[in-house]
């Protein structure tokens, strides 16, 4: 298990006691895709997943898949968002993404440090659905 | 339940991915339960699985899993192993043929050990993403397949285009 994983563990988060086919596939899908080293490539799925629901299996609290998938997606975000020269192209593009990595990384206690730094005074352009 | 499903016709991709991606489709369509109904959907170009406003899916490892709503083994070596030491090998552009024989061998070595039905979602997609990356080797091991795998290799063929080699023949 993971060292994220197992800090989340213990928290006080309500997993769902049991998951429906639907999450399951989804949960499934996630964890090929993290395991194939295939995310950076799927970063757009994954904001539109995060666009349409609060949490990756459409759950009302984060559950371990979550936790599996932030893991590698916040280094991904951070080196995005330090490397672009249009950062506002980028937060826009990104911003389901950025939403749920602000709630994880807090929810999780990561250090300074590690923590993605948000600037929340960016103005970003409406998203055209 | 009725779903539609869309094969990976997205041109430029690595001929194993796409082989392993389709074989996983018609896999998913040749072990599916009567009870789901499965639409073929022409017009999407990467694979997809869509049921209503409710799922999406576009990797086709989950997409098997879902049709035959197995589950189980994500957390085996096996699952591991087919996942980040062979699919992963489809993204990645020159790496030695030995190192890709030496991948393929250690899965029909230790992992691909049987093809008896009933066969589980795992083994599956062990079986599709090692026989995209050395057919030859596969079907060396094992002389007779079973008939559902068979008729997916079958319905596959029909849609992967032919490579450099099929025309010299």
């Amino acid at each position: 298990m993971s060292e994220l994983l197992e800090k989340f563990k213990p928290l006080s988060v309500d997993q769902p006691a049991s998951l429906s086919r639907e999450q399951e596939a989804v949960a499934a899908q996630w964890k090929s895709i993290v395991l194939k080293g295939n995310l950076a490539n799927d970063l757009d799925e994954l904001n539109l997943r995060l666009r349409d629901n609060a949490f990756i299996l459409a759950s009302t609290q984060p559950t371990d898949t979550d936790v599996e998938v932030f893991e590698v997606a916040l280094p991904l975000i951070k080196e995005l968002t330090f490397s672009t020269k249009d950062i506002k192209a980028t937060y826009g593009k990104y911003r389901h993404i950025l939403r749920w990595i602000d709630y994880l990384q807090r929810l999780l206690s990561l250090p300074e440090s590690e923590q993605l730094k948000i600037n929340y005074d960016l103005e970003l352009p409406h998203e055209v659905i | 339940m009725s779903v539609q499903i869309a094969f990976d016709k997205v041109k430029g991709r690595q001929q194993a991915l796409s082989l392993s991606n389709n074989l996983k489709i018609t896999l998913a369509l040749e072990y599916a339960s009567k009870d789901f109904k499965i639409a073929v959907n022409e017009e999407l170009e990467g694979p997809q699985l869509i049921n209503g406003d409710n799922l999406r899916l576009i990797d086709t490892d989950a997409i098997l899993r879902y049709i035959l709503n197995d589950f189980e083994g994500q957390r085996s070596d096996e699952y591991h192993y087919a996942l980040s030491s062979l699919e992963s090998l489809f993204q990645k552009n020159d790496i030695p043929e030995q190192h890709v024989e030496a991948c393929v061998s250690k899965s029909l070595d230790n992992y691909l050990l049987s093809l008896e039905e009933p066969l589980s979602a795992t083994r599956l997609i062990t079986f599709a993403n090692t026989y995209a990356l050395r057919p030859e080797l596969v079907q060396k091991k094992f002389s007779e397949l079973p008939k559902k795998i068979t008729d997916a290799l079958q319905a596959c063929k029909k849609l992967s285009p032919r490579s450099s080699e099929d025309f010299k023949r």
